[in-house]
């Protein structure tokens, strides 16, 4: 019971947001208290020792809890507490300075909170889908819950990325909808005993299910699921949402949203028949390195640094897929998480200096170490980071990657991971040395921007963290 | 059952509808006449006209050379051997060889061919008008005639008219029964089509911009007119003929219920043709040849789900 | 009666080929309603009533699709061509005989495909709904690729979504009422918000032709907004 509680409880605040308590700071009082709440029932479902009875109806298993769903619904849950925390001081602050710059308005703070509480239902809702069908109708529906959230700043530009966001998506996870329905009919055995789209039961049915149905299901679901996860031929919508969005939202939308999608191709590979574990690993390594291929082209000269780490997101999607076709599947969950992290924290400070500078082009911003020196640390250390300079949890996870890998890709992914840091390395720099700029940042917008730092500080500590315990980890068993 | 060999009652059924084909005008103007709440010309109005206009002389323009004298004999020649090959009710035509749905299909398209010669001999600008959409609109619709000569050809597996047509080879279980309503939908847009009728042409506007038919034979008078109204009427007829073969049931008994159903069809078509033409209007030009490739692709579906269920 | 499945299957694939070829948005959405409807009522058709009545989750399952596919979603869609003050899609970027022409190649292609698939055997009219579903599902995307106004890609998303739809129903795919009722409401909700960035778009840019919405896009200078003239991408 508790496990719908985790999906209600976030609706039941986005309700109230829209109903009651609209105007001046009770919704993100809201949004705050229902993340807090949130994360505790988390925390109270995945006691280690706790298990907690899966929910079913009419014989379909609908939701349940497994080791991969806990560690990413306790992921996901903290992120969106630290967004929420983070939101209390950002959304005044960028809600002043955009009308004082003359931006036009901006997003009802009530229908904010209702999307982003919206979303993290959602999201909860995939993770603890175990059925495959409840999964696509949650997968689906983050989608839904995002698309408002695209243009907060309500714009041209805003609307073109939203609107490349729905049908992109919208089409792509159509695709994921036929797969999923192939797999439904890939069962070979007696009718009666037909696992229908329950997980658990077809992961104990998947020796009776037909290999080319199953091929031909796991392609679309590819192709599906990693549109939304940003897959590269399929990632076309992922820059442009993710550098329109505001700050907190592409927070959100990179660090908890593709580990989501991410979730349903795992599914899938879960329950591959023993004979086509090859076919489906072969794919992942062809979708994953191509995927490296496109980000580390964009992100050399890249001129937009929101952009930026939004093919860093796709970078570093094509490495979890990478190191899922090696069948490292516990190192690609860490991936995920040392990514999300980082990257969570990386785009909130991109939103201060989207609001120090008012310009997301990156040779406009100039000299961020004489105008904003905290800011500017936090994003050397973020980019060190995220590019994997040793402590951070993403060295060692790539270590193994090349180290495991056979070496032609073990190479390539290495070249191409060093183009990465170069280009991320020049931008980054570009960015934070130099002179002051000559009109300076008006310094109502520095204040803000210095004052928003606690959150992003705190996950680079907790980056830091995992990364030192991980190397002790590693040093002491014989994990991967 | 194949098509019973009886070559008297044959010319019999031939002859009739030499004599009944200018009866279909009649029919779909009545029908016309009452979807109007008018009382409307009489059945028999076209044999007047042609009593009449066979009296009067001909006359034709100084400018023109003998096409425009020649055409209307040879169309109607053309259109009444066409007429030879079509099996008549339940009996093979006597003259019927394989691949004479050939010579049938383009026995109509040399009368077709004539009519448009004709037109623009004149020199007149709304015939000429009137042969251009002509010609497109007949390219269109000739694709899908051959498109349902495939599909027929693919069922009887013959190229011989009398057998393409033969009740028995339509009817197999399962999935031939929407194909065969593609193909009979399909093949009742080309009758329209062919004769001019209403959703692409009006064949009682009296404004030459937008004629097809009636402007091309502006020029003519007196018997030749009478010729060609009767040619008209025979193509009808002979289109609605194969129509209603297509679709006649296995189960007719006797040759005499066989011959009354099959004439019943003709008529019940003409019913259809005055009923489309009471509550559509004509199409602008523009979509005429949508709606043809649509019948085309209704066609080619009844040919995929032959060939592949 | 066992050809009105396949009678059907034929009249939604015949539906898909006047969608292609129609200009006026009002037809286009009649014909994504008539498709709704014949979804709707299309798993009661397949069931087999000789040996026992359907039960009735069935019946109201194919009641809801009704209301929302054939009623409520063709509703909000002519609101939102209201409200964007468009009639016609003028100009596609193919034209309406060669889309017709590429349908039918389509169609062609999937039945084709589909019979190498499955080799000599024969096939019932239930297997039928696999190559229907499959080129209107490609229909769908083609139609989104082919046409400029975004209400017409929401026409073609939608014509996409009953293809997979005809899928389901045509292989009797069963996965649970609460997993039916998911998709609709996602679908639904989908077109719901759909229809408000349509209205939003045309309020914006005083057009809702989504080949120009171009601004997003990876070179120099995108910060400002019009590009110079014979300006290319690097």
């Amino acid at each position: 019971m508790e496990l719908v509680l985790i999906i209600l409880l976030p609706l039941l605040f986005a309700v109230l947001a829209l109903s009651l308590c609209r105007h001046g700071q009770w919704p993100l009082r809201l949004l705050q208290l229902g993340a807090v709440c949130h994360l505790l029932l988390v925390c109270y479902v995945t006691l280690p020792g706790r298990a907690s009875n899966a929910v079913s109806f009419h014989g379909i298993d609908l939701f349940g809890l497994d080791q991969v769903s806990r560690l990413f619904l306790t992921l996901t849950s903290l992120l969106f507490a630290c967004v929420a925390a983070h939101c209390g001081r950002w959304y005044p602050a960028d809600r002043l300075l955009g009308s004082k710059r003359g931006h036009g308005h901006s997003m009802r703070p009530g229908l904010f909170v209702a999307c982003m509480l919206a979303f993290l239902s959602m999201m909860s809702m995939v993770l603890l889908a175990c059925n495959l069908g409840v999964l696509w109708v949650a997968v689906e529906a983050t989608t839904l819950a995002s698309a408002p959230l695209i243009i907060f700043h309500q714009g041209p530009r805003s609307l073109e990325a939203m609107w490349k966001y729905l049908l992109i998506c919208s089409v792509g996870i159509g695709l994921a909808l036929f797969g999923t329905l192939l797999l439904a009919t890939a069962f070979t055995g007696p009718q009666e005993l037909s696992p229908g789209l329950n997980l658990s039961a077809l992961m104990a049915a998947r020796n009776a299910l037909d290999s080319s149905w199953f091929k031909a299901a796991f392609i679309f679901i590819l192709a599906g699921y990693g549109t939304k996860m940003g897959l590269a031929p399929f990632h076309t919508w992922l820059p442009d949402a993710h550098s329109e969005a505001p700050a907190t939202v592409s927070a959100l939308l990179s660090a908890s949203l593709l580990n989501c999608s991410f979730l349903g191709i795992l599914r899938f590979v879960q329950i591959a028949p023993p004979e086509l574990t090859g076919f489906c690993r072969t794919l992942l390594i062809a979708l994953g390195l191509c995927s490296l291929v496109v980000a580390a082209f964009f992100i050399i000269r890249q001129r937009d640094y929101k952009r930026m780490l939004a093919f860093s997101s796709v970078e570093h999607m094509g490495l979890a897929a990478i190191i899922l076709g090696l069948g490292m599947n516990n190192l690609a969950y860490v991936h995920l998480c040392g990514h999300s992290l980082t990257k969570m924290m990386l785009f909130l400070t991109a939103g201060s200096i989207l609001l120090t500078y008012d310009t997301r082009t990156v040779h406009a911003v100039k000299g961020m170490f004489g105008a904003i020196p905290r800011t500017a640390t936090l994003w050397v250390i973020g980019v060190l980071l995220i590019c994997g300079t040793p402590p951070s949890p993403l060295f060692i996870t790539e270590l193994l990657l090349v180290t495991q890998a056979p070496l032609w890709l073990g190479a390539t992914v290495l070249t191409l991971l060093f183009v990465v840091f170069c280009g991320m390395a020049s931008i980054c720099l570009d960015m934070v040395m130099g002179p002051r700029p000559e009109t300076p940042p008006d310094s109502e917008a520095v204040k803000a921007a210095e004052s928003l730092c606690g959150i992003p500080a705190l996950a680079v500590v907790t980056v830091l963290f995992m990364g030192a315990a991980l190397i002790f980890f590693i040093e002491n068993s014989q994990w991967v | 059952m194949m098509y019973s060999v009886n070559h008297g009652l044959w010319w019999t059924i031939f002859l009739a509808s030499l004599l009944l084909a200018p009866l279909l005008f009649g029919i779909i103007n009545k029908v016309k006449a009452f979807f109007g709440g008018r009382c409307g010309p009489r059945l028999l109005q076209l044999y007047y006209d042609m009593f009449k206009l066979s009296r009067k002389a001909g006359i034709f323009s100084r400018t023109s050379s003998g096409v425009l004298q020649l055409a209307p004999i040879v169309s109607l020649l053309a259109t009444v051997m066409a007429m030879l090959f079509i099996p008549g009710g339940l009996f093979r035509s006597p003259l019927a060889f394989g691949g004479d749905v050939i010579f049938f299909c383009y026995l109509l398209g040399l009368s077709r061919m004539l009519t448009i010669l004709a037109a623009m001999d004149t020199g007149s600008s709304f015939a000429g008008m009137g042969a251009s959409r002509e010609a497109h609109f007949s390219v269109l619709a000739e694709a899908v005639l051959f498109a349902i000569v495939v599909f027929l050809a693919i069922v009887a597996r013959s190229i011989c008219l009398s057998d393409l047509l033969s009740p028995l080879s339509l009817v197999t279980p399962g999935i031939s029964v929407p194909a065969v309503l593609l193909v009979a939908g399909a093949f009742f847009i080309i009758i329209l089509v062919e004769n001019c009728r209403l959703p692409f042409d009006d064949p009682e506007t009296h404004l030459e911009l937008t004629m097809i038919h009636e402007a091309m034979i502006l020029d003519y008078a007196g018997p030749e007119l009478a010729m060609i109204h009767y040619t008209a009427s025979l193509k009808l007829w002979s289109l609605c003929a194969v129509l209603a073969l297509l679709l006649l049931p296995q189960r007719v008994g006797g040759a005499l219920t066989g011959v009354l159903a099959y004439l019943a069809l003709i008529v019940a078509f003409a019913v259809g043709i005055g009923v489309v033409e009471s509550i559509m209007a004509r199409y602008r030009f523009l979509k005429v040849p949508h709606l043809l490739v649509g019948s085309l692709a209704a066609v080619l579906t009844a040919v995929l789900l032959l060939l592949f269920f | 009666m066992s050809s009105w499945p396949a009678i059907i299957l034929v009249v939604f694939l015949l539906s898909s080929i006047v969608l292609v070829s129609s200009s006026r948005l009002v037809h286009c959405i009649q014909l994504v309603a008539l498709q709704g409807v014949l979804l709707g009522i299309m798993p009661l058709i397949f069931w087999d009533w000789q040996s026992s009545p359907p039960h009735g989750e069935l019946v109201f399952l194919a009641i809801v699709n009704i209301a929302i596919k054939g009623i409520a979603l063709p509703m909000l869609l002519i609101l939102a061509m209201r409200r964007a003050q468009v009639r016609r899609e003028l100009e596609p970027l193919v034209g309406y005989a060669l889309s017709q022409l590429i349908a039918m190649l389509i169609i062609a292609g999937c039945f084709a495909g589909y019979r190498h698939l499955i080799g000599g055997t024969t096939a019932n009219s239930a297997m039928l709904a696999i190559p229907v579903a499959a080129s209107t599902m490609l229909i769908g995307l083609f139609v989104i690729i082919a046409r400029r106004k975004a209400i017409t890609q929401v026409i073609g998303f939608l014509v996409f979504e009953n293809g997979i739809a005809v899928f389901a129903s045509g292989l009797m795919v069963h996965h649970g009422a609460i997993v039916e009722l998911g998709i609709l409401l996602d679908v639904f909700a989908l077109v719901f918000i759909m229809g408000i960035a349509v209205f939003k778009i045309s309020r914006e840019f005083q057009h809702i032709d989504a080949d120009r919405l171009n601004t997003l896009r990876d070179r120099r200078d995108h910060e400002n907004t019009a590009p110079p003239a014979g300006f290319t991408a690097e």
